[in-house]
């Protein structure tokens, strides 16, 4: 893993934490959806999306051609972590259908929002680099 | 760095000299292999002939199979060294690894564009399209000064 390989981890790591932290904590005012939140909780969070963030770097490695097998072995990486860890470990949440539904929707949500901001992050270095193949076609 | 072209009315044959320390920066180096591309010539075979080739002519090196193969603006060759070979001997060129079985001359680049999950696009002047994957961005962004 070179530096830059590491800051797209910690970078992705940081954007999908943040969005799981403030989806569980709105999720609060809900009653009967969201789990016990103490700050245990968030370093565990924060473990669990570095992990996934490791894992999603090893997994994309795998040469696939498909756009759409390759997002849902992404969102199997995540499903791996937060239900083997998170509920297996941690005990998040009770094993019932309404608490598995939640949390896959939840980490369905993390995974477009983080991809999309990623996806609006490499806009402004697409226009950079558009903008330099412009100027050495006008040389 | 200065830059002294002259101009000769008589027919000469063109010569470049570069002046330069012993020991170069990387923009000397870089500049002096990309001179090498204009004027070193390549084997790619074609239907069991052999074809003398520029590299600056090649648009992408890619790796078929476990055959490598110079892909032109309209025509493919087959070339006896393996990817990473290439990797290694154009490395300070305008050739850049942007997946784990292509090597793109980014000379012959249109546009880029964002795509889902950490990718780009990229569309070459003859409109082809090539996906650069999310390991290999930064190397990309780095050929840019990005």
């Amino acid at each position: 893993m070179n530096k830059k390989t590491i800051k797209d981890c910690i970078l992705i790591d940081c954007i999908s934490f943040t969005i799981v932290a403030v989806t569980i904590a709105t999720l609060a005012y809900i009653p009967n959806t969201a789990m016990t939140i103490t700050s245990s909780t968030y370093l565990q969070l924060f473990g669990c999306t570095t992990l996934v963030s490791v894992l999603m770097y090893f997994t994309s490695k795998i040469r696939i051609e498909s756009q759409i097998v390759e997002n849902l072995i992404l969102l199997f990486d995540i499903a791996s972590v937060v239900f083997c860890v998170g509920g297996g470990v941690f005990k998040w949440f009770p094993w019932e259908i309404k608490y598995v539904v939640i949390i896959t929707a939840i980490l369905t949500m993390v995974f477009f929002v983080t991809n999309f901001i990623m996806v609006w992050q490499n806009n402004a270095m697409a226009k950079a680099i558009n903008e330099k193949i412009e100027a050495h076609k006008n040389e | 760095m200065k830059i002294k072209i002259e101009y000769i009315t008589t027919s000469v044959e063109t010569e470049i000299s570069i002046r330069c320390n012993s020991n170069p920066d990387e923009k000397t180096k870089s500049l002096i292999c990309q001179l090498q591309l204009f004027i070193n010539y390549v084997v790619g075979y074609k239907d069991g002939e052999a074809h003398k080739l520029s590299l600056q002519d090649v648009f992408y090196i890619d790796c078929v199979d476990e055959k490598t193969f110079f892909y032109l603006e309209f025509e493919v060759f087959e070339t006896q060294l393996k990817l990473y070979e290439w990797e290694n001997q154009l490395k300070d060129t305008s050739f850049v690894r942007i997946n784990k079985s292509t090597i793109l001359n980014t000379d012959k680049l249109k546009s880029v564009r964002s795509l889902f999950g950490g990718k780009m696009e990229v569309t070459m002047i003859n409109e082809e399209k090539l996906v650069i994957s999310r390991h290999y961005l930064s190397g990309f962004r780095q050929k840019f000064g990005v």
